[in-house]
């Protein structure tokens, strides 16, 4: 059981997106772009706050690499897993720091599988 | 005037570049356009060496097979269409023709803009379609029987709607030439192998039997596995797809002395088109038997006559109404010199 923090502007995707990580154990928080995605990190509680970030490829208003370089930057230990209709997109320079990349049409246990990889594997606080 | 001056000053001014080349594809002869507009193709130069480093040989490869394909020598020279003339002169040469079509680079770039958009915009709707088709598949057993029919159909063409949406894709970004082969010198017994072997089971539920059969010592040739992979794994699935329960499909590879050889063949249906040859460019399926099976099929053969060409290899294939289907592949063994054998064709 984790706590995911899901960054997507379509609100079908956010929709199933939550939908199967509640099915799998999971608690959910959703941002519907960049910048809500950030504000909502920043206010996080120390030791409440997500452990995992599903960041989607596409969105208007601060987008994904934008909030991708932010948390590396700010040095936040979050796992950033990137969400992406693009295939190859794992390939090119502005995502080279994400901890993760899955392709839409989303493989769910793929998905899982990844969450629960990189939350394990993360320092403990 | 003499006449031979009256076809210079012609020649010199006709505003699109001309090339004659000679049978060995070395350019002989430009004309004054020629010059300016693309200065690197020099005469005794043949095509590859000229226009190979500036574009990449697989682009030189599709102008030699009669696509008109549009590009830029240089940021500071205008995007030229080329064209190689198909109805050839007697002694094997080639006349290449290229013009200015005020196209700019930047429109060229908004059309890779475009298929990376288009690619978003039709996968993300998928996504929710299939996300959702399958949350429902996994409480099925609390739906009432249509229900979970209802739902298994709708789930079952969401996917089929995807594959045709990757198939698209690709296609396209084959024509815009973004879809690169990794070629390397492999055993293609390995890929042959393997390819049915994996497939089996699959073919074998549905009462059909496949067949191996695979000359000792193949040699080794020029590919890109994971292309030639594809490109078997698409044929066997086509005759999987399209035929009924108890047809025999083949999988043979054999070598001559220029090509290694595979077919794949069944002795099913045969596809219902005139000429065969509407099979690698039509999106028509043909016959149906049954809509599980026949994800993104439609467009399936074309794609592969691309990757094989991307090869420098040939897919032809033999078949009928009733007659069962044989598609046979060719890779040369010799991939720099097959170069040589591309020729104008009917596309």
């Amino acid at each position: 059981m984790s706590r995911v923090l899901i960054a997507e502007d379509s609100p079908s995707i956010r929709l199933l997106l939550t939908r199967r990580l509640e099915m799998a154990g999971h608690v959910v928080a959703e941002a519907r772009d960049g910048a809500e995605a950030l504000a909502m990190l920043e206010s996080a509680p120390d030791d409440g706050g997500p452990e995992i970030l599903l960041l989607d490829a596409m969105m208007p208003n601060t987008d994904g690499p934008t909030v991708l370089r932010h948390i590396k930057q700010a040095d936040w230990k979050i796992p950033v897993l990137v969400v992406s209709a693009v295939a190859g997109l794992s390939r090119s320079e502005e995502w080279q720091e994400a901890d993760g990349h899955v392709s839409k049409p989303i493989d769910f246990e793929y998905l899982l599988d990844r969450i629960e990889v990189l939350t394990s594997a993360r320092p403990q606080p | 005037m003499t006449r031979s001056d009256h076809l210079e000053t012609t020649l010199n001014h006709v505003p699109s570049a001309l090339f004659l080349l000679d049978p060995d594809r070395v350019i002989v002869h430009r004309n004054r356009a020629a010059e300016k507009l693309a200065p690197p193709l020099k005469v005794g130069m043949d095509l590859w060496t000229a226009l190979g480093p500036i574009t990449g040989e697989e682009k030189v490869d599709r102008i030699m097979r009669g696509e008109r394909l549009l590009f830029q020598i240089a940021p500071d020279l205008p995007v030229l269409e080329w064209m190689i003339a198909v109805d050839r002169p007697p002694d094997g040469s080639l006349v290449l023709m290229a013009w200015d079509t005020m196209i700019t680079d930047e429109i060229l770039q908004r059309r890779t803009t475009f298929v990376v958009g288009a690619s978003h915009e039709l996968r993300s709707p998928l996504t929710a379609l299939l996300g959702f088709s399958e949350i429902l598949e996994l409480e099925i057993d609390s739906l009432t029987p249509q229900q979970a029919e209802a739902v298994t159909v709708i789930r079952r063409n969401s996917q089929h709607l995807q594959s045709m949406v990757d198939d698209i894709i690709d296609l396209s970004k084959n024509s815009f030439g973004d879809l690169s082969l990794e070629l390397e010198t492999i055993d293609p017994t390995v890929i042959i192998e393997g390819v049915p072997r994996s497939m089996r089971p699959r073919i074998e539920a549905r009462q059909q039997t496949l067949t191996v059969d695979i000359s000792d010592s193949l040699p080794p040739i020029m590919a890109d596995p994971r292309r030639l992979r594809q490109i078997i794994t698409n044929l066997i699935q086509n005759a999987h797809a399209h035929n009924p329960p108890g047809t025999a499909i083949e999988v043979s590879a054999t070598a001559s002395s220029k090509d290694l050889i595979i077919r794949v063949a069944d002795d099913g249906d045969g596809l219902a088109f005139d000429d065969p040859e509407d099979a690698f460019t039509s999106f028509r399926r043909g016959s149906t038997t049954d809509d599980a099976l026949i994800a993104g099929s439609g467009i399936g053969l074309a794609i592969i006559r691309r990757m094989v060409e991307l090869h420098r290899g040939t897919v032809t294939v033999e078949t009928g109404p009733g007659e069962g289907s044989t598609f046979e592949v060719r890779l040369p063994r010799d991939y720099d010199q097959a170069k040589f054998w591309i020729v104008p064709g009917n596309l």
